[in-house]
C-alpha cells in the first residue's frame, strides 16, 4: 500500500492511471480533513458524510480534468466547498457566504502553526469557530486544517484574494481576543 | 498546547470508522466503473469535446470580435469566389463560334431587313455561280 508522507508526494498520476492503491492513499489522506471542514460548515453529521462521499465520487470521475497534480488537495476541497454551497442553497443560507467583509484587506499575519491553544481553551476555541459567520469560518478552516495559501483559499471559495485576506484577518482577530480574555481569567 | 489543526482533527476522530467505510465503498464501486469507461471510445470523444471546449474558451472567446471580423472577410471572399466562377461560363457562352444554322438565319434576317427597307439593290451573283435557293426566289419576286 502507498503511504502518503508529504503533500508533494501525492500519488495523483497513479490514481489517474486507475491504481486502487493510489486512490486509497489519497482518500485516506484527505477523508478526515475534508470531513472536519464540511462538518464545521454544515453542522450535521449525516450531511457531512454524504458531502465527503459525493466529493470522493466526483474526484474519481473528474480527476483526468485536473491540470496540476500538486493542486489535488485544493481541487478536492473546492469540490467539497461547492457541495457545501449547494447544501446552504437548499437551506437558503447561500447569501451568508457571499456577503463580503467591509473594509480594506489588511496584511496577512502569521501561520496557523504559530497559534497555540491550551487544553482548557479548546472548548472555547471550538465554540468561537462555530459562531463565526460562514464566510469567515470557511476561510479560517481552510487556513487551519490544510494550511492552504491565500491564493488557494481564494480558488477554493471562488472569492477575491483581498476578500480572503480580510476574512482571515477578522476571524483571527476575534480568536486572539478570546484567547487573551481566557488567559486573563486564568 | 495544540495547534488549531490538531484540535479540529482530534474532535472528529470518532467519524473515522464511518469515513473508512465510505472510502471502501467508493473504491469497490466507483473505480471499476471508471476503469471500464476509460476503455470505451466514448471517453475519447469526451476528451475531444473537452479539448474543443478548451479551445473555444481560451482561443475563440477572448478575441471573439476579431474572429467575427475574420469570418465576415472570409464570407465575402467566398461569395466573390463563387460569383467569379460563374462569369467565365457566360463569357465562354458568348464567345463560342456560331454554327452554320445561326449564320444562315442571320443572313436571312439581313436580307429581310433590306427588303423591308425597300432596297432594290441586290448584289448580283457572279456569272456561272448558282445562287442559293432563297436568293433565286427573291429575284423572281422582284422581277
Amino acid at each position: 500500500m502507498l503511504v502518503v508522507a508529504e503533500p508533494e508526494q501525492l500519488p495523483v498520476p497513479e490514481a489517474r492511471a486507475g491504481k486502487p492503491d493510489a486512490w486509497e492513499a489519497l482518500f485516506k489522506r484527505y477523508q478526515l480533513p475534508l470531513y472536519v471542514y464540511v462538518f464545521e460548515l454544515v453542522h450535521n453529521e449525516q450531511a457531512s458524510l454524504d458531502i465527503v462521499q459525493e466529493t470522493f465520487i466526483s474526484a474519481a470521475r473528474y480527476l483526468p480534468g485536473l491540470r496540476e497534480d500538486e493542486k489535488f488537495g485544493s481541487w478536492l476541497f473546492s469540490i467539497a466547498h461547492q457541495k457545501c454551497i449547494q447544501s446552504w442553497r437548499k437551506h437558503g443560507r447561500e447569501r451568508e457566504f457571499t456577503e463580503d467583509q467591509a473594509g480594506a484587506p489588511p496584511e496577512f499575519d502569521d501561520a496557523p502553526s504559530e497559534l497555540l491553544i491550551r487544553k482548557e481553551q479548546e472548548e472555547e476555541f471550538m465554540r468561537l469557530i462555530s459562531q463565526l459567520p460562514l464566510a469567515q469560518r470557511s476561510v479560517l478552516l481552510l487556513h487551519f486544517v490544510e494550511d492552504f495559501s491565500l491564493e488557494e483559499i481564494a480558488e477554493i471559495t471562488g472569492s477575491q484574494l483581498g476578500t480572503v485576506k480580510s476574512r482571515i484577518h477578522y476571524a483571527k482577530k476575534g480568536l486572539r481576543k478570546l484567547i487573551e480574555e481566557t488567559n486573563h481569567d486564568l | 498546547m495544540k495547534t488549531p489543526r490538531e484540535i479540529l482533527l482530534d474532535r472528529h476522530r470518532k467519524a473515522e470508522a464511518r469515513l473508512d467505510a465510505i472510502r471502501e465503498r467508493i473504491l469497490a464501486t466507483e473505480l471499476p466503473v471508471k476503469a471500464d469507461s476509460r476503455s470505451l471510445p466514448l471517453d475519447h470523444s469526451f476528451s475531444l469535446a473537452v479539448a474543443g471546449m478548451k479551445l473555444w474558451r481560451e482561443l475563440i472567446l477572448p478575441c471573439r470580435r476579431i474572429w467575427c471580423g475574420l469570418a465576415a472577410v472570409w464570407l465575402v471572399i467566398a461569395v466573390m469566389n463563387v460569383t467569379s466562377k460563374d462569369s467565365p461560363k457566360i463569357a465562354n457562352r458568348r464567345t463560342s463560334p456560331p454554327n452554320s444554322e445561326i449564320l444562315m438565319a442571320t443572313r436571312e434576317q439581313r436580307l429581310l431587313r433590306q427588303e423591308l427597307l425597300g432596297s432594290s439593290i441586290i448584289p448580283a451573283a457572279p456569272p456561272g455561280v448558282v445562287p442559293p435557293r432563297s436568293e433565286r426566289r427573291e429575284r423572281v419576286l422582284f422581277a
